[in-house]
């Protein structure tokens, strides 16, 4: 028993990793109808860049985060601004096409600045190296900390879709963007904003698993596919079910570890995945929409 | 003088493709000897880079699989993420194939077809999800798939020795070794040459038109006959066994090989090779293959910059020149004939026949044509019976309960108020419709619940309210992928343009020409339809229709936004037209002024029923009619 919550447990870290890359890709493809392929590089390169100010710039843990984090939004709204907006009435692919360009770019701006071998990421105290133990079961501190700034992360991403003007604004993109600019929502406005915060999302999740996951050349781009394939599982248009697609994935491949063969533990919960997404091509949690008029 | 006479008879009689210039299909097009030059060229000059050899190699595998992605996604739009397996599968069966130990120690011969046949069927797998999904979800289901590719390979250890992959087999040829080097490079340069043949002619055959109608537009394409569902698994059918020919020799290439290599990242390099080199010609995989190949070996260093060299390129050319590396190269051409058109040279330049169309003899019409004969079956045809249709959305009755007939040849006129139930009574017919009920009888043949294509097929053409064209493609091709279904030619014999296919090209050319003439579009028979005015885009969707050659044509709103004077000329056209090959046609048309000119017969709709049916003067005079739709 203990051994299964044990197991679970370590689903339920590596489900907060595939939901919140999932969060950030299905933040910007529900109201922009972009897929982003650069999400887990940028989000690589953000927990790289915190290392960098933290350890090789000698800046206090917290600031290091903070400085990291400001100047990747910042960079996203430049490159929002430069290579997004001028296509963002074309179609899907030349998006697409621009987003695998930025990965291509930024994943070796990461290998130039920060020299591409593997580092540990050392957090004050070490508390990722610190575990208590409630009834048998593990826990690691650092563990704890991702837990409760995941949830953290995803109040405040919910209060900003819900509550505020801007999260009015991108639903409403969500919904139909022609009557959205009818109302006089500004494209741009939504665009760039839903960028950055996409970012930011994903680049905290790299800033919080770097620890976890050792700081290596392209340590983002597995989480990246899964909070990929959490981002199918939800249906890619609904953020609550990008975020439980990661926890199913995460607890699909923890227990797969266990009671799957050795050789398939690996493949297993994509290839469940990709079932189900035959079944069910637009995701677990969605429903289907209207047919579309002839 | 009785040879002059004759000329001059000739030449006032010409067919329409001659008045209008348009180039009969032949065997080989003019960019294929330009292609054949420069491969021909760089046999010669090979040895002179010895030292590239790998370099080369490579860039002749890119260009292989550039190649059949310009078949999957340039031409039918599948956008795949999931090219690394098969050249992963052509690599490892061609190590297994080739090695004397474990292997069977043979050469190409079996190399070849066996890693073309088992990378077709593969191809068709990895195609399945696109019978679900499309663009996006594509993208991700492909990505998924070469994500579990690589872990299979990895753990498949009898076929890939896991991680520490396996070795190239001797690289011989009915028992004839080949170098390694320049041989080799030569070899392959002849195997692309064959893979670009082959390519090019299915892309200029009937396969090539009708992937660019499914891309464009899959609805349409489904209206036009043709079988969407196959055609897109048989794209990734033929670009996987290509590309898994490509992963031969990949691997004699780089004589050894683990699945390390087969990663998704090659997936997504493999299609940037594409998309930056031109994803709508072959040229632009060649393009590609050596810029994203050959300049970071150029350049000394220019490794450690490899990501952000191609990555900015990749967005400068999105930006700039979305048609890539040979788009960029073709707009320069065109500068430059601007720029020639404005000095004396000009008189050097081939003239352009578009602009003035010769008239054609004013006593033969298009119709008499022996081209368009060819047409006319004796067979009776355009009858079809509608029997108690029924179309509920949720809990409205869009159409409930309709049944009529419709006598050969004739011309029906369907009314009624918006949301009445015309265009949903047109979709159940052609299969449009999913969840429609009843029987549909077309010339004594049940269509009920067959798929859309099959009904096509059977002689139901159609045309659509909102004008569902293929985009960025010529109006005359709009004709021909109608007419592609009496195409008397297989799908092999189209990879190898055998005589037979030339033949049935040349006449369907023909027929295109002279129904474009007679619809008057003639002229404008090399434009995209996106860039007519909307007139002529309705009367393009007009043609379509009739180029399948129906029994029954329903037409949704031909004239919707055209001035009367001009709708009225369109419907006199289709009419001639359908009294020619004996097709019968049902019209939903608002403009009561056209309706009582043209239709023998007038339904009117009301609430998804039939209020009214019968000639156009006794329907305006039914009292119903008169306060349901025509108001007071």
């Amino acid at each position: 028993m203990t051994e299964l919550i044990q197991l679970l447990w370590s689903g339920v870290l590596n489900g907060l990793c595939y939901a919140l890359i999932g969060l950030s890709l299905v933040l910007i493809f529900k109201t922009a109808r972009i897929l982003n392929f650069a999400a887990g590089t940028m989000a690589g390169f953000t927990g790289w860049f915190a290392w960098w100010w933290a350890t090789k710039q000698g800046i206090p843990f917290l600031l290091a985060i903070l400085v990291a984090i400001i100047m990747v939004a910042v960079a996203t709204l430049l490159i929002e601004r430069l290579t997004i907006r001028p296509l963002i009435n074309e179609n899907f692919l030349s998006i697409v096409t621009i987003t695998l360009g930025l990965e291509f770019l930024i994943a070796n701006i990461s290998i130039r600045m920060f020299g591409g071998r593997a580092e540990s990421f050392r957090i004050p105290g070490d508390i990722q190296f610190k575990n208590f133990e409630i009834g048998g079961v593990r826990f690691n501190w650092w563990h704890i900390v991702i837990l409760i700034a995941t949830f953290v992360i995803l109040a405040i991403v919910g209060y900003i879709v819900n509550r505020t003007e801007l999260g009015l604004a991108m639903r409403a993109f969500a919904e139909d963007k022609d009557a959205a600019r009818l109302m006089g929502i500004k494209e741009s406005t939504v665009s760039q904003w839903t960028w950055t915060l996409s970012v930011t999302v994903g680049g905290l999740t790299g800033i919080l698993f770097a620890p976890v996951l050792f700081l290596q050349q392209d340590y983002m781009n597995i989480p990246f596919i899964k909070g990929f394939v959490a981002a199918i599982l939800g249906g890619f248009t609904s953020l609550s079910g990008g975020v439980l697609g990661g926890l199913l994935l995460g607890e699909l491949e923890a227990l797969a570890v266990k009671y799957a063969p050795r050789q398939a533990a690996a493949a297993l919960p994509v290839i469940i995945v990709f079932f189900i997404l035959l079944i069910r091509p637009r995701g677990l949690f969605t429903r289907a929409k209207a047919h579309e008029r002839v | 003088m009785t040879m002059a006479y004759n000329e001059q008879t000739s030449s006032s009689s010409a067919s329409a493709m001659q008045r209008a210039g348009i180039p009969v299909p032949g065997y080989i097009k003019r960019n294929q000897i330009l292609g054949a030059f420069f491969f021909a060229l760089t046999f010669l000059v090979i040895p002179q880079f010895d030292q590239y050899t790998t370099v080369i190699g490579f860039i002749l595998v890119f260009a292989a699989v550039g190649g059949s992605l310009v078949i999957a996604f340039g031409a039918a739009g599948q956008f795949t993420l999931g090219h690394s397996i098969f050249l992963g599968a052509g690599a490892f069966l061609s190590a297994n194939i080739a090695n004397d130990s474990y292997g069977w120690g043979r050469g190409l011969e079996l190399e070849i077809p066996i890693a073309l046949a088992v990378c077709f069927v593969l191809g068709l797998i990895v195609g399945l999800p696109s019978l679900r999904v499309n663009e996006l979800y594509l993208a991700l289901a492909t990505f998924a798939i070469a994500y579990v590719g690589q872990q299979v390979l990895y753990e498949w250890k009898q076929f890939t020795a896991g991680g520490s992959g396996k070795p190239a087999g001797d690289l011989t040829l009915f028992g004839w070794e080949i170098g390694r080097g320049v041989p080799y490079i030569r070899l392959s340069l002849i195997i692309l040459l064959i893979i670009f043949w082959i390519c090019g002619n299915i892309l200029d055959g009937k396969t090539g038109r009708s992937m660019n109608a499914l891309r464009t537009s899959e609805t349409a394409a489904r209206s036009a006959g043709i079988n969407v569902a196959w055609l897109k698994i048989l794209a990734f059918g033929i670009s996987g066994a290509i590309t898994g020919l490509a992963g031969v020799l990949y691997i004699h290439n780089l004589r050894y090989s683990g699945p390390e290599n087969f990663n998704v990242h090659l997936s997504i390099l493999l299609i940037l090779t594409l998309i930056i080199g031109g994803r709508h010609r072959l040229a632009g995989a060649i393009a590609g293959a050596i810029f994203v190949k050959f300049l970071p070996e150029l350049i000394r260093d220019v490794q450690d910059y490899e990501g952000i060299i191609y990555g900015g390129s990749l967005i400068l050319l999105t930006l700039f020149s979305p048609r890539g590396l040979i788009g960029l190269i073709e707009s320069f051409f065109q500068l430059l004939g601007k720029l020639v058109a404005q000095t004396p040279l000009t008189k050097f330049l081939p003239k352009d026949t578009k602009a003035n169309i010769s008239p054609a003899d004013e006593v033969t019409s298009p119709l008499q044509s022996a081209t368009l004969a060819g047409l006319v079956t004796s067979k009776k045809r355009g009858h079809l019976t509608v029997q108690d249709a029924r179309v509920i959305f949720g809990g409205v009755r869009a159409v409930d309960g309709v049944s009529f007939e419709v006598e050969s040849g004739k011309i029906t006129g369907v009314i009624g108020s918006n949301g009445a139930g015309k265009t949903t009574l047109f979709n159940a017919i052609t299969g449009h419709a999913k969840n429609a009920e009843g029987h549909f009888i077309l010339d004594g043949k049940e269509v009920s619940n067959k798929p859309i294509h099959v009904r096509s097929l059977a002689g139901l053409g159609r045309t659509f309210q909102n004008l569902n064209l293929h985009g960025d493609i010529r109006v005359l091709d709009h004709a021909l992928i109608g007419l592609d279904r009496n195409m008397g030619y297989g799908r092999i014999s189209e990879a190898f343009r055998l005589p037979h296919v030339v033949k049935n090209e040349r006449l369907a050319y023909e027929q295109s020409a002279e129904l474009l003439d007679h619809m008057e579009l003639l002229e404008y028979w090399d434009e995209k339809v996106d860039d007519l005015p909307y007139g002529l885009q309705k009367r393009v969707d007009v043609t379509r229709g009739l180029a399948t050659n129906p029994s029954i044509l329903l037409l949704d709103e031909p004239a919707a936004g055209l001035p009367t004077a001009e709708a009225l000329e369109m419907m006199k056209h289709v009419i001639e037209y359908a009294e020619h090959i004996g097709c019968g046609v049902i019209v939903i048309e608002h403009n009561v002024e056209l309706v009582a000119d043209v239709c023998e017969r007038v339904i009117v709709m009301d609430a998804g029923k039939i209020l009214a049916d019968g000639t156009a003067e006794s329907v305006m005079k039914n009292e119903d009619v008169i306060a349901a739709y025509l108001g007071t």
